[in-house]
């Protein structure tokens, strides 16, 4: 599994769940710092396969996105929980470290 | 790598000056830290760019970037840590550990919002306060909002989260805007944008997210509660031009000196755009922005050829 497009809050819920280590990309199309970081996430995906990659767009998924206050934001998940330390912004170079962080971690 | 000319950042006038030295055939290298197209993509409507009635900011940044990769110029994605000259040549350093070389330079690197300085500001950033509206104004539809400041991009800033927010406070420090007056009527004559004049944000409160300011009004010197969940501070830009403070080549205000020719006091070393000022009376706009890069790549060619 690389990228998943998160279609509703049951499918998100269910991701988290049945999966480990999981990045959630919270982004909108008429964001312009979202579509730049967005090449940059998709190689992410293809460059950690052990970790599920996620996006939701804020626009049609905002039961997933309360709390998202500023865009793109990076959540991580580990066993279904957040991590509490997110990306905020297109920030490449903090968002990989942290994608390591969370490929790191272990049971 | 050495190069003929590296252009220090992609917004219109670093985009237009690498169309310029490629044209010429420089052997040229964009850095970018970022998004190619600058504040462009901070930018919701562009109505006064000749060619385009009305072009939304991202838009005409991807029609730009477009327009430079045509000519298939070296782009990098890395920060600029440091810019050194050692005799003829300039050494660029960048946050990815790298270093370039070059002939010359053009230092294109824009500015960046300016903070208010605050109690809360630093707190609430993108749990509330944010710069950039058309980025993260949506998240806060139906909501109240405060938007402070009294140039362009304040009232450009209180217009497009009108459409977005419930209510608009626009709070300005004096009872006049620096605005255009065709912006400042059509602010006026939205109903939902409120003008808080000659009033000043003192602080940012909040819980986990922005819930209320603080706004002194400066003439009862009374203070009033706002209750906001946002907070767009438009106050101005502060030039991106630490790396090269070692050069000698900026004002008080850090902006870089340029005389009409885009030069600098320090030979093949140019700048354009929103980080450089001839005079404090510069307008900044992207057809400044893009007039500069065009003349700042041709005085590069110039310098270059008679090395």
């Amino acid at each position: 599994m690389s990228l998943v497009e998160v279609t509703s809050g049951d499918h998100f819920n269910k991701l988290i769940n049945d999966n480990d280590k999981v990045v959630v990309d919270f982004s909108a199309d008429w964001c312009a710092p979202c579509n730049g970081i967005a090449p940059f996430y998709k190689e992410l995906a293809e460059k950690y396969p052990g970790l599920t990659f996620l996006k939701v767009n804020v626009e049609n998924l905002s039961d997933v996105s309360e709390g998202v206050s500023a865009l793109p934001t990076f959540k991580f998940y580990f066993k279904g929980k957040s991590l509490q330390n997110d990306v905020v912004g297109a920030n490449r170079l903090q968002l990989e470290a942290l994608v390591k962080n969370l490929e790191a971690l272990t049971a | 790598m050495s190069y003929d000319l590296v252009i220090i950042g992609a917004g219109p006038a670093g985009l237009t000056a690498a169309i310029y030295a490629k044209r010429a055939l420089l052997k040229c290298l964009i850095l970018e830290k970022a998004l190619a197209g600058g504040k462009l993509n901070k930018t919701a409507d562009v109505d006064n760019y000749p060619g385009f009635t009305s072009i939304k900011g991202p838009e005409l940044a991807e029609k730009m970037t477009e327009h430079t990769k045509y000519y298939e110029i070296d782009w990098q994605q890395e920060e600029v840590l440091k810019l050194e000259k050692k005799e003829k040549e300039f050494i660029i350093r960048t946050s990815m550990g790298n270093a370039f070389n070059s002939r010359s330079v053009i230092i294109a690197s824009g500015a960046v919002e300016k903070e208010l300085g605050i109690k809360g500001e630093r707190e609430f950033m993108n749990l509330g306060v944010s710069y950039c509206a058309i980025c993260d104004g949506f998240l806060f539809r139906g909501r109240e909002v405060a938007v402070v400041g009294g140039g362009y991009s304040a009232l450009e800033t209180a217009l497009y989260m009108s459409n977005v927010a419930s209510k608009v406070y626009l709070i300005h420090r004096r009872a006049e805007f620096r605005a255009e007056k065709e912006i400042v009527d059509k602010a006026k004559k939205t109903p939902n944008i409120i003008f808080l004049l000659n009033s000043i944000l003192t602080e940012i409160q909040g819980g986990e997210t922005v819930k209320k300011v603080i706004v002194n009004n400066s003439t009862n010197n009374k203070n009033n509660e706002l209750l906001v969940n946002a907070v767009f501070p438009c106050i101005g830009l502060s030039p991106f031009s630490s790396f090269a403070h070692e050069l000698g080549i900026c004002d008080r205000e850090n902006y870089i000196s340029i005389k009409d020719d885009c030069s600098t006091n320090v030979p093949g070393l140019f700048a354009a755009g929103d980080v450089a000022r001839i005079s404090e009376k510069k307008i900044k706009q992207i057809v400044t922005a893009v007039a500069e890069g065009a003349v700042a790549a041709q005085s590069a060619i110039n310098y270059l050829e008679r090395l």
